[in-house]
């Protein structure tokens, strides 16, 4: 070997190992031929055991089985790009990966075998995540700026002790904001107590919350402790205050007033430190003034307010909630859907919701059904929600009669002057006006003409 | 007791997430007493763990696997041998005399790396 040669592929060697991308090298038979060092680093197997092993053995890509890049290079003898993919490294982790295949030739175009290259895309995903990080609390997410205000203030209200009242619409997340609040207060490490007030009578309600002492009631045998005896010196939720009767807003007003309440039966009250977090989706300003709700209590609770907003007013957050879902669903059941598709996520991102995040969540959890892997298309969502897209009247900028008739006039000539060959005289002839008449509306109707006119062609045509 | 193993052509299937073939093998007094092939989906986890419970496969054989899959399997109380590769008869014959699979560990996944669990056979 040259000198020149030696110092060139000492060269290569150098530059392969210093570069970020993994790169290895097979033969006709799948054996790993080289191996570089961040391809160590990415698979986590070292070169010593890689090379002369099968490279699904080593690489453990998703679509060494089936859809393989490199098998697909040999075959057609071209170089593939930038397949997005992952790998399985060997702390059980998948990795994401981009993967370019080449074939291998040589000096007399003869396939030697193929090389692989590979860049570990986890920080890229990382700092996706912690992007989208920076608009979480607790478990809410949100990118819209009427949230990100409430995120803003959320730590300072969590540490203060008041009464907080949560409105917003069903689905919008209510209870996940009370959640977040009781885990960044103080009291995070006391429990969490939530009561749906709407969902019971008065009776129970009252037992549910405050408890009962033996004998207070038939089949009473033994005393229950209430929620507000469970959550001690934590918080208690709750919520649809907005659906309880006049007669237990009385008794709630009091336990908030004199923070102690008495069991069903007893005749000694329990102090209660526990912090209280209402919420409804009612406008409970507009029953107060119809008297259909106390105006006293609605002062009591409604020291912080909260009002969140309704998800057609945040759709920016919708491809941040769906991401959350998918990995979440991900995650719980072991898939590995990627993603949502173009036309299914246009789709989701025209829909209302008038059922909120929870429909959102419904509507993933249904695509789930149907799509195992790779990304939820049309045929994965609710044929209910893809009908109404369909029946949906496309959008129409100007209903007028005289912009019909401006745009009809303006087809016609287009259509009628490419049928002429851009002649201007044959096609006004043809639309039954003058030459300049035509000319007038070209320019009214904004329309460009191309550099021939028809007459050109044809005299160079006559002349041919 | 039942073992499954992912295959690929007479191979253990390189990743789990990608197979498609599971081979259950019936084993009795460390003989093979019967052979069923099933295909399944990886990405439909939830169904696939009952197909091993109504298989009643006691030991997993497979290649490349995550570990939230692996930790799923393990608190159903399903032996994991995970990060195995080669030829699945020799695998399992090898499985069956209660023989130390290290041999078969993919590159890189020697020495308890991988977490592989349960290297060797634990047949009844």
């Amino acid at each position: 070997m040259s000198e020149f040669a030696a110092i060139r592929d000492k060269a290569n060697e150098i530059i392969l190992e210093s570069i970020s991308e993994g790169v290895f090298t097979v033969d006709h038979n799948w054996r790993i031929m080289s191996f570089n060092r961040a391809a160590e680093e990415i698979t986590g197997t070292p070169r010593s055991e890689a090379v002369g092993r099968f490279c699904w053995e080593v690489f453990r890509s998703n679509m060494c089985e089936g859809d393989c890049a490199l098998k697909r290079t040999m075959k057609e003898g071209k170089s593939f790009v930038s397949s997005t993919t992952y790998i399985i490294n060997n702390r059980q982790q998948r990795i994401p990966i981009t993967v370019s295949t080449s074939p291998l030739r040589n000096q007399h175009g003869e396939i030697l075998g193929g090389v692989e290259t590979f860049r570990d895309h986890s920080l890229v995903e990382e700092l996706r995540r912690e992007l989208s990080g920076s608009f979480m609390v607790g478990d809410m997410v949100s990118r819209s700026k009427a949230m990100r205000k409430i995120f803003g203030i959320l730590g300072q209200v969590a540490e203060s002790d008041s009464t907080v009242l949560i409105e917003g619409d069903t689905g919008t997340g209510k209870e996940l904001m009370a959640k977040a609040l009781h885990s960044l207060s103080l009291r995070k490490d006391e429990p969490f107590v939530s009561i749906n007030c709407g969902a019971l009578p008065d009776t129970l309600l009252e037992s549910e919350l405050f408890g009962y002492k033996a004998g207070a009631f038939t089949n009473a045998h033994k005393d229950k402790p209430g929620l507000f005896q469970a959550a001690g010196q934590g918080t208690i939720f709750l919520d649809e205050i907005g659906d309880t009767s006049a007669a237990f807003q009385v008794r709630l007003l009091r336990v908030l007033e004199e923070r102690e309440f008495q069991p069903l039966g007893s005749v000694t009250k329990i102090k209660t430190a526990a912090r209280v977090l209402a919420a409804t989706n009612r406008n409970l300003a507009e029953m107060v003034e119809k008297g259909e709700f106390r105006r006293d209590l609605y002062y009591r609770i409604n020291i912080i307010r909260f009002h969140l907003p309704p998800l057609r007013e945040r759709m920016e957050d919708i491809p941040l909630l769906i991401e959350r879902f998918i990995r979440k669903m991900n995650r719980l059941r072991g898939r590995a859907v990627a993603g949502v598709g173009q036309e299914a996520m246009a789709i989701l991102l025209a829909h209302d919701y008038p059922g909120n995040i929870r429909e959102l969540e419904n509507i993933i959890e249904h695509a789930f059904i149907l799509c195992n892997e790779g990304e939820i298309g049309i045929g994965h969502l609710p044929a209910s929600l893809v009908q109404l897209q369909a029946d949906q009247p496309a959008p129409v900028c100007d209903l007028s009669i005289a912009s019909g008739v401006q745009a009809t006039e303006a087809e016609m000539i287009i259509d009628t002057l490419r049928r002429h060959g851009y002649n201007r005289l044959a096609a006004a002839r043809a639309l039954g006006i003058h030459k300049s008449t035509l000319f007038r509306k070209l320019i009214k109707h904004n329309i460009s003409l191309p550099e021939i006119d028809g007459r050109t062609s044809r005299k160079r045509s006559f002349q041919g | 007791m039942n073992v499954a193993i992912t295959i690929w052509e007479n191979r253990i299937s390189p990743v789990f997430d990608s197979a498609e073939t599971l081979l259950i093998a019936e084993i009795r007094e460390a003989r093979i007493v019967g052979r069923k092939i099933r295909l399944f989906q990886a990405g439909m986890f939830d169904r696939f763990l009952h197909m091993l419970h109504e298989h009643e496969v006691r030991a997993f054989i497979c290649g490349a696997l995550c570990a939230g899959p692996a930790r799923l399997l393990e608190t159903q109380g399903i032996q994991v041998i995970s990060f195995i590769a080669g030829d699945a008869e020799q695998v399992l014959e090898r499985y069956i005399r209660g023989d130390d699979l290290t041999e078969f560990a993919m590159p890189g996944c020697r020495w308890g790396r991988c977490r592989r669990v349960g290297t060797k056979g634990q047949v009844d």
